[in-house]
């Protein structure tokens, strides 16, 4: 049968899927912390039916080849972490990261998570949590009669009580990877280390390798989805998705004309 | 037989790999730094006919007996640049690809510049190919070289602009055979130039080159190789008709 017709399926299913990520973008477009994913396509493989050099008609060496490609697949969702657009909050246990780094918080299953949503709570105990309740590393508790929480650049959290005695109670610490875009989401906005991304690297922000990054008290960074670029990535999706239908419109058609010969 | 079905029949065949080849250029619309094929038709030998009959036998002419795809060359003209902000991404602008090594250590090219780095650091394309650096060699981005540039020539520099490595550009004499291994990588048999500063392909940081595969065009394609194709079956079916004629009824007298 037609190889045009698989074809055009490979190309509509690899649409469907870039949709499939938009729509993901989209939906987390107020979504703290949240990084952009970007589908990314490659070619499948090409079928040879005369490989250049080989002998021409005429006794030449065809210049040359006849290769006919098979269509297209997904080759890696690859995930911009540029920093999104900081907003201020009123809560001081809202933190944003500016420059490189990420948040360190425990799992249940005492693993380390990664994040940039830095919407930090206070348990029942006082201690400082995500959203979700996981424990932020190093594990920090806010005393009871807390008058107002510091948070200083570099990440040093000091507490201030009634009396205005100020206390320190300990280093929020950023980690990094070599190769951020390895990394895996988890949901819930945190990212877990895999092979690809590299061992944490692990430090203060304004020290060494962290020399450009700051903890901002106060801010929350806001997801990086761009909506109008966005929709024009789903306006190209599905007019291609179109046109790889028209194609299987086509083959049917062409199909449709051999059974006629014979008519 | 009659001639002219075969004739017709190599002519929907061709027809069909056309169909083919556009659905695949269709396919990858989206497919970063693809390059379309376009096919090429060449007619089959001529042949010398004669006239039936030993002793009159001369010659009446030349026929054709049909078409088939002689070469699918590969289209090298410029995809559009689309921004992407990624300091990894970077899009080649004129003739020219980038040196890959595969997992054997075997080379290949490609017009795919979304890079990344993996564990060690090293620069990689998102397949996780290795790309090749001058004298092949790979480049590795140490720890804390911030925000990297990179230089239209393929030079790579950090922040407090240090050079750290040059992209190997290259390109080939016979660019339009190379051979397609999919995952948007060519081989070929021929030993490509390396291009040194202002010469062949430039390097666009932030930037993809993204499929230059022309929708209108192939979708024109596409209908009038689907006409050609019902053009062709009517021309069988007449002269399927006319063999029926001569074997019923010219048979009958």
């Amino acid at each position: 049968m037609l190889r045009a017709l698989y074809t055009a399926a490979t190309g509509a299913t690899t649409q469907q899927f870039h949709m499939d990520v938009i729509a993901n973008n989209v939906a987390n477009v107020n979504t703290v912390g949240y990084k952009k994913s970007r589908a990314e396509f490659q070619d499948l493989i090409n079928q040879t039916l005369s490989s250049a050099g080989s002998l021409g008609t005429q006794g030449t060496r065809d210049p040359i080849g006849v290769q006919v490609g098979l269509g297209a697949k997904v080759s890696a969702t690859q995930r911009d972490f540029i920093t999104g657009p900081i907003m201020q909050t009123a809560n001081p246990l809202d933190l944003a990261v500016q420059g490189e780094g990420f948040f360190q918080v425990q799992l249940d299953s005492g693993e380390t998570a990664y994040t940039r949503d830095g919407s930090f709570k206070r348990d029942a105990n006082g201690a400082i949590v995500t959203s979700d309740g996981y424990p932020l590393i190093p594990n920090l508790t806010i005393p009871q009669d807390t008058a107002e929480i510091l948070i200083n650049p570099a990440g040093t959290v000091s507490v201030k009580n009634g009396q205005g005695d100020i206390q320190e109670l300990g280093q929020i610490q950023v980690a990094r990877f070599s190769n951020t875009s390895g990394m895996e989401a988890m949901g819930k906005n945190l990212y877990l280390k895999t092979p690809a991304s590299g061992d944490p690297i692990v430090g203060t922000a304004g020290q060494g390798e962290f020399g450009r990054t700051t903890v901002g008290q106060g801010f929350l960074e806001n997801s990086n989805v761009q909506i109008v670029e966005e929709l024009i990535n789903l306006i190209t999706a599905q007019r291609a998705f179109e046109a790889n239908s028209n194609v299987m419109k086509a083959g049917d058609q062409m199909l449709t004309t051999v059974n006629r010969i014979v008519g | 037989m009659l001639r002219g079905m075969y004739t017709a029949a190599a002519g929907m065949n061709a027809v069909q790999l056309a169909t083919d080849t556009l659905a695949n250029n269709l396919a990858n619309v989206s497919t970063t730094g693809f390059k379309t094929r376009r096919v090429q038709f060449q007619s089959f030998p001529e042949m010398l006919i004669n006239r039936i009959g030993k002793e009159t036998a001369a010659d009446i002419g030349k026929i054709n007996s049909g078409v088939q795809i002689s070469s699918t060359p590969v289209q090298f003209t410029q995809g559009t640049l689309r921004q992407t902000g990624n300091n990894l991404d970077i899009a080649l602008e004129g003739d020219g690809l980038l040196q890959v090594q595969l997992g054997d250590g075997s080379m290949a090219y490609t017009r795919v510049g979304s890079l990344t780095l993996d564990g060690s650091r090293t620069l990689v394309t998102t397949e996780g190919y290795t790309v090749m650096g001058e004298g092949d060699n790979p480049i590795v981005l140490p720890s804390g070289s911030g925000n990297v540039t990179i230089y239209p020539d393929g030079g790579i520099s950090n922040d407090a602009g240090e050079t750290l490595g040059m992209i190997k550009r290259v390109k080939f004499q016979n660019s339009q055979a190379l051979t397609n291994l999919g995952d948007s990588l060519f081989t070929s048999e021929e030993t490509p130039e390396t291009m040194t500063g202002g010469e062949g392909a430039q390097l666009v940081q932030g930037y993809l080159e993204q499929s230059n595969t022309n929708v209108v065009a192939e979708m024109m394609q596409s209908m009038m190789g689907l006409r050609l194709y019902e053009s062709l079956q009517k021309s069988i079916t007449s002269q399927n008709q006319t063999l029926e004629k001569a074997v019923t009824e010219v048979g009958r007298i």
